[in-house]
């Protein structure tokens, strides 16, 4: 089976919110409508630490949709329109289905359903959908039939939330969020295979579920905020001449044909420094 | 420093409390939009996948995105029935490079599609700011500008004509060396230059180019190749965004990332090492650990000697270098003399087999004199890690420990930000602090050393500039921005009576804001070029509407290796032309139109026409993106490339000597031959002035826009709905302030209204509020408190010489 999870690595995060604007755009989400929310861990406010300056702390947490295992909005809602795709574990909502009753916002313990208490509005000027286009139904034939897993074309009084893009993930593409991150902190793929990247990331990263103590089981998985290691001194002498990379790592870059975070890219040859420039004897002379 | 709470110990409340997007739950004050106008379709079978659109075509551009903010994103727009649906991320086509993009490019089709865009030509009708406008047509437009340059040329010469710099658009043919700078060459007007998201921060670049002869940066894939990276007044994960990817990478490699800035930032929780510096003491850090370096002897003696002006003798008496003509009749004077300890007399530089002295005092030829290296020695002996620690407020310790770990690293990188270096009145000294200090160890020219603010300045030497901006030898007369008021007000260095400014919100980003409508308010004439009615279009006499950047045809250059095309993705919006359109109509009405009658692939040609591998815009389109071939940087200097780009690789300098120059000559008339540490010229206790208003006022960069761009995007003011001002609960308790009143922020140029945040965050004494908000013009207005004051020692260089010392600035605080 397939099972599909994503990996935030909170060690990479600068909180800068193009995950939640990139949302915006793909699901064409209304305004005053975030599927995907980039929360500050520390002060009272957007962008702001803890403590006492300078002792002060402080970190980001991007939350969406945490697709539980065991997830109460699935079991709450009275007319099955949020369900559990048994293909992949996508925890999603019909459209065509939902009735509002918003017990599946109670139920959520991570607060990240939203619902359109009015008809939507979106950005102004922009009188046409964006980002995906055209309405999408679940393929999975387990789901039943007629599943409305996404529209532009946003019902009022309807519960919405994130799908993982699974108008995108139905072909074959990564959430929008994954390829849009500028610092490569958003890992998604298959849990279920051991060796994929997210399955390897999540056991090696120290990666923790939110709330675990509810026994929801997301599929969402999180590494730690980074722990600073200027404890560790920088001693010894490197030389440049260290820092070519090995054919290996520029090799396994072509491969995939892309950048491969830590990798060290190609450094050229490294020369030792020329001797200093000679002053042209031919121009040597007064009024230099 | 201590490890951090758990950090998954937040309960379920929190996930509502803890703030993420500001007023999640307010009503959205936007004018109600017609809903889409799709009709949805009719359900299908559950094995149907996506339903596109019926009759919709999908198409993809690849673009660039030519904002200030020197990212240089590939941009990949999807258009459908015409309209742009989407923006994403591009590949550059090269493995070592990312698709990059951050939440202001995403935005860019609310941009587009703003209901408020200028929609046609404006003729101001009331009283000169009033806000009363009458449409009229290109024509009408286009002949009133022609007559009224014509008029004032006559009357007062062409040089009364200001042609502002095009902040707002990297782009080659309609923007930042664009066709204004055509324009102006071709009728004779001043034109401002190249540097300015804030009408000047070239500070760094003058420093740069007094030092090492130009100002150039490595391509920050090189970040990996340090074992410590300095990001130096650089909140790198606010404002360059992408590139913090490349930091990221690099510290999970091992490297440590040490990073200086009076507040504490997103950057601050990434890096290794956050350093709280006294606001604009940064050079007197770098001085302190150049002591540490210097007596702890962990320079490289063999670089300095070698690569910089350290051995040569500086005479005495006139503070200038021995040369040999100085010693020998008939001598050279482009040579430079040296002691030779080997044979115990001072000889020219270039002489095979000696052994130059770095330290001491000679006589020679009874002249005074001592190394450079030596009068280095001399300036530092006072800001030992102690003295550098009372003027910084970092700890010695931590000084002295910085710099050993900075010696040892080799090599470690300065990534030094544009803002927080050059936005002071001396910022050219501490940008000469920083280069010395990286110099001294031998990190300049090598892969994973350097000091880089800005990547791809080669791009824009490897193009055919002049036969585009100064076409048949015609030149604008170069007028630095930030002398514009003088010479509008005062007729220095001689009068200006007329503007057009293109993609330029200067009434809201100069400094001195009062002082700027003054000079804005006694111009005989004025044209505003612009996609929205900002604050400098609000006092113009002519307001023109601009197509954005997806609208015409462009190449974008610089801000890192790649040429990128922009192709005309849709037609410009209401009436709106390109800059090309415009300036070429003013320029046939004024006689000139020969210089603008080809089409925009014709000049896009022409720049590419010099380049030595023979690219072709046709393999420019094909292709979208581009990395220059080696040989294409035209100058032997820069021969050959490195990869990832490392300038000065070759260890040639474009500087008088040669060499390195942490001793500047041209800088002798201004007792600053040697990167000195002076206190900011306002933003200190030393000034009189700090007992009236004890606050220092920096004005940082925001990732929620590019300067005054988007900032009036829907869904970046859904997630930043307000100005605010950034202050420490210390000094709100002290005046009474509460998170969240509204406050005066004032000093003797002016006084605004803003809303506090109290935070943490914030360095004691220090406050911040982020610059380019123009929503709230003129009351919150941040640059009402800036000033105007002009270094001299900026006009040594050639170009740059337009700095605003926009972080140099004392204010208070109250509640409103």
């Amino acid at each position: 089976m397939t099972k599909y999870g994503m990996l935030i690595d909170l060690s990479r995060c600068v909180g800068c919110q193009s995950c939640a604007v990139g949302c915006k755009v793909e699901n064409n989400e209304p305004l005053g409508i975030w599927w995907n929310r980039v929360l500050t861990v520390g002060g009272d406010e957007i962008d702001t630490p803890s403590g006492d300056f300078p002792d002060v702390q402080m970190h980001y947490l991007p939350l969406n949709c945490q697709h539980c295992e065991n997830a109460p909005c699935v079991k709450v809602c009275p007319v099955q329109a949020t369900y559990k795709r048994e293909s992949d574990g996508l925890v999603l909502v019909d459209y065509d289905r939902c009735i509002g009753c918003r017990y599946c916002m109670a139920a959520c313990p991570y607060g990240v359903r939203t619902f359109n208490w009015g008809t939507p509005q979106y950005s102004p000027g922009v009188d046409f959908p964006v980002g995906h286009q055209g309405d999408h139904f679940d393929p999975d034939p387990t789901s039943g039939p007629n599943r409305l897993v996404y529209t532009p074309d946003r019902p009022k009084g309807v519960v919405e939330k994130c799908s993982y893009c699974v108008q995108r993930v139905d072909s074959g593409v990564e959430p929008f969020c994954i390829q849009v991150c500028p610092t490569g902190a958003r890992i998604f793929g298959d849990l279920d295979d051991p060796s994929s990247i997210i399955s390897t990331s999540v056991r090696d990263g120290n990666a923790q579920q939110l709330l675990p103590e509810l026994g929801t089981n997301p599929q969402q998985f999180f590494i730690p905020p980074y722990i600073q290691k200027d404890v560790v001194p920088i001693t010894g002498n490197s030389s440049p001449s260290n820092l070519v990379p090995s054919p290996d790592i520029i090799a396994a870059a072509e491969e995939v044909g892309g950048y491969i975070p830590g990798f060290k890219p190609p450094a050229g040859e490294i020369v030792p420094p020329p001797p200093p420039p000679a002053l042209d004897q031919s121009t040597a002379g007064d009024g230099a | 420093m201590s490890r951090r709470k758990s950090w998954f110990q937040i309960d379920r409340r929190g996930f509502l409390k803890v703030s993420g997007v500001a007023g999640l739950s307010a009503v959205v004050a936007y004018s109600l939009l017609s809903q889409n106008g799709i009709i949805k379709s009719i359900l299908v079978p559950a094995a149907a996948q996506t339903q596109p659109q019926q009759g919709a075509t999908e198409t993809t551009y690849r673009t660039g995105h030519a904002n200030n903010c020197d990212g240089s994103c590939g941009l990949e727009a999807t258009v459908v029935n015409g309209n742009i649906v989407m923006f994403s991320n591009a590949t550059f086509n090269e493995p070592d490079f990312p698709p990059r993009i951050c939440l202001r490019g995403l935005s860019q089709l609310q941009y587009v599609y703003h209901p408020d865009r200028l929609k046609y030509p404006m003729q101001r009708v009331g009283a000169r700011g009033s806000g009363q406008w009458q449409q009229i047509t290109w024509d009408q437009a286009t002949t009133t500008i022609a007559n009224q340059f014509t008029q004032i040329a006559s009357q007062y010469g062409a040089q009364s004509i200001y042609i502002a710099p095009y902040t707002g658009n990297l782009a080659a043919i309609n923007g930042l060396i664009g066709p204004g700078y055509r324009f102006a060459s071709v009728i004779g007007a001043s034109a401002g230059d190249f540097e300015g998201d804030n009408e000047g921060d070239s500070a760094s670049p003058t420093g740069a180019v007094e030092e090492l002869g130009s100002f150039d940066g490595h391509e920050l894939t090189d970040l990996l190749n340090a074992r410590m990276i300095v990001l130096w007044g650089n909140n790198l994960g606010e404002t360059d965004i992408p590139d913090m990817r490349f930091v990221l990478d690099a510290r999970d490699s091992g490297t440590k990332v040490v990073y200086i800035d009076p507040r504490y930032t997103t950057t601050s929780q990434l890096s290794d090492q956050w350093l709280s510096i006294r606001p604009g003491t940064d050079g007197a850090l770098a001085l302190g650990m150049i002591n540490a370096i210097i007596s702890g002897s962990l320079f490289n003696q063999n670089y300095v000697t070698n690569y910089t002006v350290g051995p040569f003798l500086v005479r005495q008496d006139t503070n200038l270098f021995l040369r040999e003509k100085d010693v020998v009749p008939g001598g050279s004077s482009s040579k430079y003399m040296v002691f030779d300890t080997t044979s115990n007399s001072a000889v020219t530089s270039d002489t095979a087999g000696i052994t130059p002295s770095l330290t001491g005092s000679y006589t020679v030829a009874g002249i005074a004199c001592k190394p450079a290296f030596q009068l280095l020695s001399d300036l530092v002996a006072q800001y030992t890690p102690g003295a550098a620690s009372a003027i910084t407020g970092i700890p010695a310790s931590t000084i002295q420990t910085f710099a050993e770990e900075f010696a040892a690293a080799n090599p470690a990188a300065i990534k030094a930000g544009f803002g927080g270096i050059s936005h002071w009145y001396y910022g050219d000294l501490t940008y000469r602090a920083l280069i010395t200090l990286s110099a001294l160890c031998g990190y300049i020219g090598v892969h994973g050393g350097g000091v880089t603010t800005y990547n791809g300045a080669l791009l824009d030497a490897a193009i055919d500039l002049p036969d585009w901006i100064t076409p048949d030898k015609k030149s604008y007369q170069y007028l630095p921005p930030i002398s514009f008021c003088d010479a509008v007000l005062n007729g220095n260095p001689y009068p200006v009576k007329a503007a057009w400014f293109p993609c330029d919100n200067f009434v809201n980003q100069q400094g001195d804001t009062n002082r700027t409508i003054s000079a804005i308010q006694a111009l005989d004439f004025m044209v505003a070029t612009d996609v929205f009615m900002t604050p400098t279009a609000q006092y113009a006499d002519i307001v023109l509407p601009v197509a954005t950047q997806y609208e015409k045809e462009d190449i974008l250059l610089g801000g890192n290796m790649y040429l990128q095309y922009l192709p005309q993705i849709i037609q410009p919006m209401w009436e709106s032309k390109s800059d090309l359109d415009m300036f070429g109509m003013v320029a046939e009405k004024m006689g000139q139109g020969s210089y603008f009658n080809q089409t925009p692939d014709d000049y896009i040609s022409l720049l590419l026409s010099g380049l030595p591998s023979g690219l072709t815009l046709d393999t420019l389109k094909s292709q979208g993106v581009v990395r220059l071939a080696d040989e294409d940087f035209a100058s032997s200097a820069y021969q050959p490339i490195t990869r990832p780009y490392v300038p000065f690789f070759q260890q040639n300098f474009p500087t008088p000597s040669g060499r390195i120059e942490f001793y500047v000559e041209s800088l002798v008339p201004y007792n600053m031959p040697l990167p000195i540490y002076n206190e900011p010229i306002e933003a200190s206790p030393s000034n009189p002035l700090y007992q009236k208003y004890p606050l220092v006022l920096i004005t940082s960069h925001t990732k929620f826009r590019t300067h005054t761009q988007w900032n009036n995007l829907a869904w970046l003011r859904e997630l930043n709905p307000k100005q605010f001002i950034e202050i420490n609960p210390q000094d709100a308790a002290a005046r009474g302030i509460n998170d969240g009143d509204t406050v005066t922020v004032f000093n003797d140029r002016g006084t605004i209204q803003t809303l506090a945040r109290v935070t943490s965050g914030m360095r004691p004494g220090t406050v911040n509020i982020y610059q380019g908000d123009w929503q709230e013009f003129p009351k919150g207005t941040v640059n009402m408190l800036t000033h105007q004051k002009i270094n001299p020692a900026q006009s040594v260089v050639f170009l740059f010489q337009s700095n605003t010392a926009y972080f140099d600035v004392l204010v208070d605080v109250k509640k409103s």
